[in-house]
């Protein structure tokens, strides 16, 4: 599929899925609600079920958008490091202490140029996919290489299957059982609407060796 | 984590659980004294009344008002300090695009949903930038823009993650300056590494300072051409266009520019002044007319935005209409002796125009009488529109007076001195229109020339007082500033330093220097003010 030319996609389909996720969701969320009520239990995973709600209208709108435009973000200069800062506070929260979220901004440049909401929208949905996926620890990094900006989500579950790797946006269409494989799609809309000069951003994917998890990446010119 | 337990916060917010969700959510951040207001009016009076440390506003406030707008008329108006954080909150991620093409932003804004985590991130990272920026913003307030730049830089050394904020605050002291040509050697580093609009923007106007005019066009219309929504971008290019006479193609642009933003009043304005100029009266009372229709809810409205209006109906012959504007400003504001000196000879014009003389003449004698009661400065439009009615009821030398002073004051304005042709044509005296031109510029001529043989012969203090008090009476006039600049500075080299004058000289100089940074007699000035102040040990930037 062709990720600059989203009329491609059945946006009645997509559209149909959202609001049948969300309506699961919601339906989680409210029996998590009436446990609330009669035991003192953790909120964390309600916490996370609002998220992904709201990631699903989100994405909806961006569906909507993108059926009579182009994705043109507004790029402003940001700081990384505040950015993935903030990003992980976030996190922890969701990680609910399961899981370990570090965070590497060493080698982070003090300013970037980028699209902070979009670029929030695509890395959530990494973080989100990699709460699901992850053995014991998440690492989000933003370094300079060579010159263009890459934003990263790390984690040690079993890595991406091989399918993915080699098409991370070609899944779509295909029906799934964990999720719609929307979020992927639209990291690469994002990461390419990011465009300095000559240069276009990318969607980078790959596994760390031998099953040490898997590595979401965006590269911003 | 830092101590919010000091501030004082304001949310503007039209729905009350939202202010009451969000009072809590700082109020877990220890800020304690928080108020709320359920609208953009109630807020403004508000923020009149103390002051505040945070502002946090809901975009959408419904009722002809969004938070954007209260943003940028309380900066522009200075009824809130820079040192106040403005956090706007919205559901709309169309926001984005808003502020990224706004003059003015925000300090930061939140999208709805957001978590008391990401705010309080947010807020503390806001207060971080402005405990940076604080010692700068001390130097502008005390009028030291040089120190400032010097501030600048000395923090940018230090590598500042807000490196991008600070290059952008400095291009624009050094423009304040007229320092052009190093903004422009700023803006084309920024525009290298990317061309974000506001560094195209600055770079255009340094063009322009310098005298570049097609270059100036051009970097407009590629910034316009990727950047369709940023609004300065319209107004500047409008600008050049008009001052090279093309009238017409700078209103189109301004209108483009206003069906894209429909709702800044400023510019709906900028449109009913341009298209009055041309003589085009239909636009002229449509956008005006807006501005005075949307301007009712607006706690930033102004009844000259209703004499504007009234002006363009009489010039249609509308006088009942124009009368009840003229009526209805006087409803709307309290009386002040502007309001009453500016509705007074707008009624007298339409009574002329009307046929009701008599009538014309009592208020036009009462106009007369509030300007000597109140020593009022008049507006250029005013004194125009004064001298017309002046010269309608027979009271020629008065009309004269006024016309002599807005001449004076303006000499080197086309837009003024057209203003003045088209409206001595108006009442039938363009045969007079040269002469009380020529005659108005050549008194001016005559008294800077009196003003440097007194200083010539000798006579510091002579010219001094001379030409001090024309400048105060023409203050846009270039040559008289510089003159009496001059004059100051001389006198002190020769006399002994002399702080209240050489204040006044660096003034005078830095009131000019933004738009006529390229002329020789200024920049001559400006050395010698700097060499005279070396020569006494005292260091200016
Ligand atoms: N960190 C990861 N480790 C292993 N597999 C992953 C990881 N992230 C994504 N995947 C695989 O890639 C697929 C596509 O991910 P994507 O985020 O596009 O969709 P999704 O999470 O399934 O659904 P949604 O549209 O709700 O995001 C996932 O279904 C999963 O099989
Ligand atoms: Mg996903």
């Amino acid at each position: 599929m062709n990720s600059s030319n989203v009329s491609a996609i059945d946006l009645k389909t997509l559209l149909a899925l959202n609001i049948h996720e969300i309506k699961n969701l919601m339906a989680l969320l409210m029996l998590r609600l009436d446990a609330i009520k009669s035991e003192n239990i953790d909120v964390s995973d309600s916490r996370l079920l609002c998220h992904r709600v709201n990631d699903c209208m989100e994405r909806m709108l961006l569906l909507f958008n993108l059926q009579t435009e182009r994705l043109s973000p507004s790029i402003e200069a940001h700081s990384p490091g505040d950015f993935i800062e903030e990003f992980v506070q976030n996190a922890i929260v969701l990680a609910a202490g399961k899981i370990t979220i570090d965070m590497d901004v060493e080698q982070a440049p003090a300013y970037w140029f980028f699209d902070r909401d979009l670029v929030e929208m695509a890395m959530l949905n990494a973080m989100h996919n990699a709460l699901r996926y992850a053995g014991k620890r998440i690492v989000i990094r933003a370094t300079l290489d060579n010159d263009v900006l890459l934003l990263s989500v790390e984690d040690d579950g079993n890595g991406f299957p091989q399918v993915i790797l080699e098409n991370p946006i070609g899944t779509l269409s295909e029906q799934h059982t964990d999720g719609m494989g929307l979020g992927l799609f639209l990291a690469e809309i994002i990461a390419k609407a990011h465009v300095n000069k000559a240069r276009q951003g990318k969607l980078l994917l790959h596994n760390k060796d031998a099953g040490h998890g898997g590595v979401f990446a965006l590269q911003l010119p | 984590m830092m101590d919010f337990g000091k501030k004082r916060a304001l949310i503007i917010d039209d729905s009350p659980a939202m202010c009451s969700s969000l009072r809590n959510t700082l109020s877990n951040f220890g800020i304690t004294r928080c108020e709320t207001s359920n609208s953009a009016n109630e807020a403004v009076f508000r923020i009149r009344q103390r002051e505040f440390d945070i502002i946090v506003c809901d975009y959408c406030l419904g009722e002809g008002s969004d938070g954007q707008q209260i943003l940028e008329q309380l900066r522009k108006s200075a009824l809130i300090a820079p040192t106040v954080a403005f956090l706007m909150v919205t559901a709309e991620r169309g926001y984005e695009k808003v502020v990224s093409c706004a003059e003015l932003a925000p300090d930061d804004y939140l999208l709805k949903p957001f978590t008391a985590e990401t705010m309080r991130i947010r807020l503390e990272r806001v207060f971080e930038k402005k405990d940076v920026f604080a010692p700068i913003y001390v130097l502008i307030s005390d009028a030291k823009p040089e120190e400032a730049i010097a501030e600048c830089d000395r923090i940018l050394n230090l590598k500042s993650k807000f490196s991008i904020d600070l290059i952008k605050l400095k291009g624009e002291l050094l423009i304040a300056l007229g320092r052009h040509e190093d903004a422009r050697l700023l803006y084309e580093q920024i525009i290298a590494a990317r061309a974000i609009p506001w560094a195209r923007i600055g770079l255009a106007k340094t063009l322009s300072m310098a005298g570049q005019a097609a270059e100036a066009i051009e970097t407009l219309e590629l910034a316009i051409a990727d950047t369709p929504e940023y609004m300065e971008a319209y107004d500047l290019l409008a600008q050049q266009h008009e001052s090279l006479g093309n009238t017409e193609l700078a209103q189109s642009i301004l209108e483009k520019a206003v069906e894209i933003s429909p709702n800044t009043l400023s510019r709906q304005s900028m449109v009913g002044a341009m298209a009055y100029r041309n003589g085009d009266l239909e636009k002229a009372r449509k956008a005006y007319g807006i501005v005075v229709d949307k301007g009712k809810y607006s706690f930033f409205r102004s009844h000259a935005d209703f004499v504007n209006l009234s002006r363009v109906l009489l010039d249609e012959s509308k006088y009942d209409e124009a009368l009840n504007i003229i009526a209805d400003a006087k409803k709307s504001f309290d009386n002040t002796p502007e309001l009453e000196l500016a509705g007074s000879v707008m009624q007298s014009l339409i009574y002329q125009g009307a046929g009701r003389y008599a009538e014309s003449q009592k208020a036009l004698d009462n106009a007369l009488a509030v300007k000597t009661a109140h020593g009022l400065h008049l507006s250029d439009e005013m004194s125009v529109d004064m001298a017309k009615s002046c010269f309608l009821n027979n009271k020629e030398d008065e009309a004269r007076g006024l016309v002599k002073d807005v001449i004076s004051n303006f000499y080197d304005d086309e837009k003024v001195q057209k203003l003045v042709r088209q409206m001595l044509e108006k009442v039938g005296r363009a045969d007079e229109s040269q002469n009380l031109i020529e005659n108005s510029v050549s008194d001016v001529i005559k008294l800077n020339n009196e003003g440097v043989l007194l200083a010539k012969s000798g006579d510091l203090a002579g010219a001094i007082s001379l030409l001090v008090t024309a400048s105060k009476r023409m203050p846009m006039n270039v040559q008289v500033a510089l003159n009496a600049a001059h004059a100051l500075i001389v006198d002190c080299d020769r006399n002994g330093w002399n702080d209240d004058n050489m204040q006044l000289a660096r003034k005078l100089i830095e009131d000019h220097v933004g738009k006529h940074a390229n002329l020789e007699k200024l920049k001559k000035i400006h050395a010698l003010f700097k060499d005279v102040s070396h020569k006494f040990g005292v260091r200016v930037a």
